[in-house]
């Protein structure tokens, strides 16, 4: 029922009935805090045509690549090549025994079996996946859906997966927000991770910047020059559609971000010509100063916690990565090479994600929260910017101009593969990733 | 493309003020950057053209009395102060030499025509993150403004506004454009 629940939630618009034919408890345990740390291979045979008997059917081959594609970019599998599969489709179907050993013997971890039917404009799959180590049924489940949603169907049925192996579902029902320049001026838009309805949540016709998505969801950060006295910190309520300036008590602000209690912010503001950090409520009202340093202090990111901030501070000179306990204060450098290091964003998984410059050219690198090991993840020409962990922490996005002008760009930190999202015209900046 | 406009605007006004000067050249207080022509003075970048020595003499030539008189002038001049800007090297905030003496002629032509105020936009070049250089700008704003009111100006008078590297006036990306587009632009409000 909590399937069936969360199905629905998810396609608004889609009619869908999940079944559970039968499940297994039985949890394979991948070391989350460390993602890539495991790559299952799976085994997806041709999707069997429940009606025909047969899988030599384009439609299924479709549905297949879908699935293939999904489970690749999980971050957790490795779908292996159907050449090597002994078995086909069609063995599998004949009778209810799964002959395990045929699929561990090629190397398979998992076994992915998927049949479909076609009733009206209705397409059921049903799908078993099978552990052939151990040869326990993994998960077994049938979903149904209108036959034009039959995508978001596999992207429901991969993140069903990801629940059961991993405890936590993909990305497929996350959403982006961003800044876009495709009409003009910078403005802000939310679209799903799919690409689909891209919406703009802003429309000053000036400058808005930098949107950071409440906890809740029903929220977003951003800076504008809407009221034509510079840059200032705005809340907008995305549900009551009402807007409070946050940093009124300052001369301007250069962005903020959410604690995780989604009631409190912190905001870098200038005061007297200085940028500090502030911890400010959602009134706009000032709780706490966090930094007093004469530099810039600015680009905040919290920890999942709520317990520390990195930032960004010229206290060597040049703009810097920092980690701060946002109780006891005392700030430490986390970034170690370059003269440009900025835009921090700690994930959910602990990690710092920061946009150094290198070689001439901006390039994501990832560490740890005390700065011990860095990671390029990016590379080969154009600039990459505004990293942006995924809320799971297992991918980055960030926009990058490699291609011309600035797009939307994410990369799994498993397989290190670099995929585009959302296609706009214009320019994509600033990337915030959430549920 | 809106930058590409903004940039084609400046260089229509450059090239139009750069008429005005022709004509009037001998009024060029406060715009003239050293240059004799008066010509090459209006394009704002090209700053090392001015030597110290012919700002001074301008000064002192021009300055005494203006204020009191000449109001038809004063537009004029308003528009070359307008047109003078200050430059900053990639991720600094402090004012060179020549800005410096940008700043001082600004400071006398303020004390001599208190009916304006002033806002300082700082500029960014397109490299470095947006909120850092939002930061930057405001950083380059205010070294102006204090320089000013260090020099006497009021600094009621002085506002300040970062937009950091969302209007560059040479949206290419070149070291050429890139300095030019680190700058400070001075906007006077009557």
């Amino acid at each position: 029922m909590k399937f069936k629940k969360i199905f629905l939630s998810f396609f608004i618009l889609v009619t869908l009935e999940i079944f559970v034919i039968q499940t297994v408890f039985a949890r394979i345990s991948i070391e989350i805090g460390r993602p890539g740390s495991v790559i299952f291979n799976i085994a997806v045979p041709d999707f069997f045509d429940l009606q025909r008997k047969g899988s030599a059917y384009e439609f299924g081959t479709n549905l297949r690549n879908i699935m293939v594609n999904d489970l690749e970019m999980s971050e957790i599998f490795n779908v292996m090549d159907k050449r090597v599969y002994i078995e086909k489709a069609e063995d599998l179907w004949r009778s209810q025994q799964v002959n395990v050993k045929s699929w561990s013997t090629i190397g398979a971890d998992l076994l992915l079996k998927v049949g479909y039917s076609l009733q009206g404009d209705k397409i059921e799959l049903v799908f078993t996946l099978i552990d052939v180590n151990r040869g326990d049924i993994v998960l077994s489940k049938s979903g149904t859906s209108h036959i034009n949603d039959s995508k978001y169907l596999i992207h429901s049925i991969v993140d069903e997966i990801l629940k059961v192996l991993t405890g936590e579902y993909g990305v497929f029902k996350t959403k982006i927000a961003f800044v876009s320049n495709h009409k003009g001026n910078k403005e802000i838009f939310i679209g799903d991770f799919t690409g689909n309805n891209i919406t703009g949540i802003t429309n000053y016709g000036t400058i808005t910047l930098l949107p950071k998505i409440s906890p809740d969801g029903n929220g977003v950060l951003f800076v504008s020059y809407k009221d034509q006295n510079g840059p200032q910190l705005y809340y907008k309520d995305l549900k009551a559609k009402t807007i409070v300036c946050l940093s009124k008590g300052a001369d301007a602000s250069s962005g903020g971000a959410w604690m995780p209690d989604g009631k409190r912010v912190v905001a870098s503001l200038t005061l007297k010509g200085n940028q500090d950090l502030y911890l400010l409520d959602l009134q706009g009202n000032l709780l706490r100063r966090l930094t007093d340093y004469p530099g810039i202090e600015v680009g905040p990111s919290v920890s999942p916690d709520g317990s520390k901030v990195a930032f960004v501070a010229d206290r060597d000179g040049s703009p810097q990565v920092y980690v701060m306990d946002i109780g006891a204060g005392g700030a430490r450098k986390i970034s170690v090479e370059g003269r440009y290091n900025s835009s921090p964003s700690w994930s959910s998984k602990n990690q710092i994600a920061y946009a150094s410059l290198l070689d001439g050219n901006f390039d994501i690198v990832v560490t740890d929260p005390e700065g011990i090991r860095h990671v390029k993840i990016t590379d080969g020409g154009g600039n990459h910017e505004d990293p942006c962990w995924a809320p799971n922490g297992r991918y980055i996005i960030y926009s990058s101009n490699k291609e011309g002008r600035y797009k939307l760009y994410f990369k799994g930190m498993s397989t290190q593969k670099e995929r585009r999202l959302i296609n706009m015209e214009g320019d994509q900046l600033m990337p915030f990733w959430f549920k | 493309m809106k930058s590409f406009r903004l940039g084609v605007l400046i260089l229509l006004i450059l090239a139009i003020s750069t008429s005005f000067g022709c004509a009037k050249k001998k009024f060029t207080v406060g715009s003239g950057e050293g240059t004799p022509s008066g010509e090459s003075s209006l394009v704002g970048p090209k700053e090392e053209a001015g030597d110290m020595r012919g700002r001074d003499v301008r000064f002192r030539d021009l300055e005494p009395g203006r204020a009191g008189k000449g109001g038809a002038d004063l537009p004029f001049e308003a528009k070359a102060f307008e047109e003078e800007m200050i430059f900053f090297e990639f991720d600094r905030y402090d004012l060179s030499p020549q800005a410096r003496a940008i700043l001082e002629k600004k400071a006398i032509w303020l004390k001599n025509n208190p009916k304006y105020r002033l806002r300082i936009e700082g500029h960014c070049d397109e490299r470095g993150t947006n909120e850092y250089n939002l930061a930057l700008g405001d950083r380059r704003a205010n070294a102006a403004k204090n320089y000013l009111v260090s020099l006497g100006v009021e600094p009621e008078r002085i506002s300040t506004i970062s937009y950091g590297e969302e209007r560059p006036l040479d949206p290419r990306n070149t070291e050429d454009a890139y300095s030019k587009n680190r700058r400070a632009e001075f906007k006077l409000i009557k």
